[in-house]
């Protein structure tokens, strides 16, 4: 699984958030992960916790929420939310969707101390 | 905690230090895909195709390779193989007498776009004419890593069953082409073929299919004509 990756994309992040913002360090962060995204939250939560000592965000509590994802009908053209691939169209049942939004996992947003 | 008197890092922070909440919304996935833009710039610049093959492992990539390069005598090819370890692949694509460069990602499940970036200083890029990327054994993760490829080419052995579509979406929803391969041993498969189709159709309604053998060489023509049709709004200006 890529959660490895992610995280240590995620501890690049917080390191140069903290340094632009002038935070010494950073006590909560909320991620959210898209849901057609294939991204395991146990996972990311995991790497997170074996890799955050040692960097500015060393004693942060991580929150992860989840984005539902949404797609466009190629028969209809109406957006609607997908929690899943296999969503058909709720509009026409039409399979096959476009995916808009939902397949990412961002950092939404961090609390820190200066 | 530290171990030399168990004071917790936060003892050495002033109590008055405030806190501040920060809006972001920033993609985890923004560093790769900055180094994949640079990539496919530089790619651009030099109207160099770059084919992305990915596939679980053992469905066939680097034979496919091994029987795609022998047609492609006539242009300037190198590939970029990717494997946890192990220089195998390179060598075997080494005796097609065409250039090749091994990553090996040692714990990673993928090739990242600044792998690619790393490789490439190994080849000499401004001759190519077409180059290949054979990505890490995993039908999962190299789904959501850009490279900066021109094309994303799937390779699906029938030996995998019908249902693959289903289960790992991501990866055929951004194929531009997947190959269906071992067409050789359907003859001693249960496989459904029009299962394995509807189940594609599902997830990415304008999916190109060739089912080819890269052990015998069938479909293997058709195949060719697709990359260079394919590649060719890559190669012009
Ligand atoms: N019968 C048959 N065997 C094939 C075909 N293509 C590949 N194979 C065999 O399948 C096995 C795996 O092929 P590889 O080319 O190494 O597969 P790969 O996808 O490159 O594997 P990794 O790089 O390890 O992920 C080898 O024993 C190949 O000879 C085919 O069309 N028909
Ligand atoms: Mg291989």
């Amino acid at each position: 699984m890529h959660e490895l990756s992610l995280v240590e994309a995620l501890l690049d992040q917080l390191t140069s958030t903290a340094q632009a913002e002038d935070l010494q360090r950073i006590t909560a962060l909320t991620v959210s992960v898209g849901t057609l995204s294939h991204v395991s939250t146990e996972a990311l939560r995991f790497c997170f916790e074996a890799c955050q000592r040692g960097t500015v965000a060393e004693s942060a509590v991580l929150t992860i929420e989840s984005e539902t994802g949404h797609a466009r009908c190629p028969a209809c053209q109406r957006e609607a939310p997908a929690q899943d691939w296999l969503d058909c169209c709720p509009y026409c049942g039409q399979a096959g969707r476009q995916i808009i939004r939902g397949r990412d996992v961002r950092l939404k947003s961090i609390q820190g101390l200066h | 905690m530290c171990g030399t008197c168990g004071c917790k890092p936060h003892d050495f922070y002033p109590k008055s230090a405030t806190s501040r909440q920060i809006k972001l919304d920033i993609s985890l996935l923004n560093q790769n895909q900055q180094q994949a833009t640079h990539n496919r710039a530089r790619f651009q610049q030099l109207r160099l195709p770059v084919v992305n093959l990915m596939s679980s492992p053992g469905s066939g990539k680097t034979r496919v390779l091994e029987a795609t390069l022998p047609h492609l005598k006539s242009l300037k090819c190198a590939v970029i193989e990717g494997d946890l370890q192990t220089r195998r692949d390179a060598e075997r694509i080494k005796k097609t007498g065409t250039p090749a460069v091994q990553i090996n990602t040692g714990k990673g499940c993928h090739l990242d776009a600044r792998s690619i970036d790393t490789a490439l200083d190994q080849l000499d890029i401004a001759s190519l004419q077409l180059l290949f990327i054979e990505n890490v054994g995993n039908l999962v993760c190299p789904a959501a890593f850009d490279l900066g490829e021109s094309l994303r080419v799937v390779v699906l052995a029938i030996t995998e069953g019908e249902d693959k579509p289903l289960k790992y979406p991501d990866m055929f929803y951004d194929a531009d082409v997947v190959l269906l391969n071992k067409m050789d041993l359907l003859p001693h498969l249960e496989v459904n073929l029009d299962d394995l189709y509807d189940n594609l159709k599902q997830i990415q309604p304008n999916a190109v299919v060739l089912p080819i053998s890269a052990q015998t060489g069938e479909g293997i023509e058709g195949w060719i004509e697709w990359l260079t049709q394919a590649t060719r709004k890559f190669t012009s200006a």
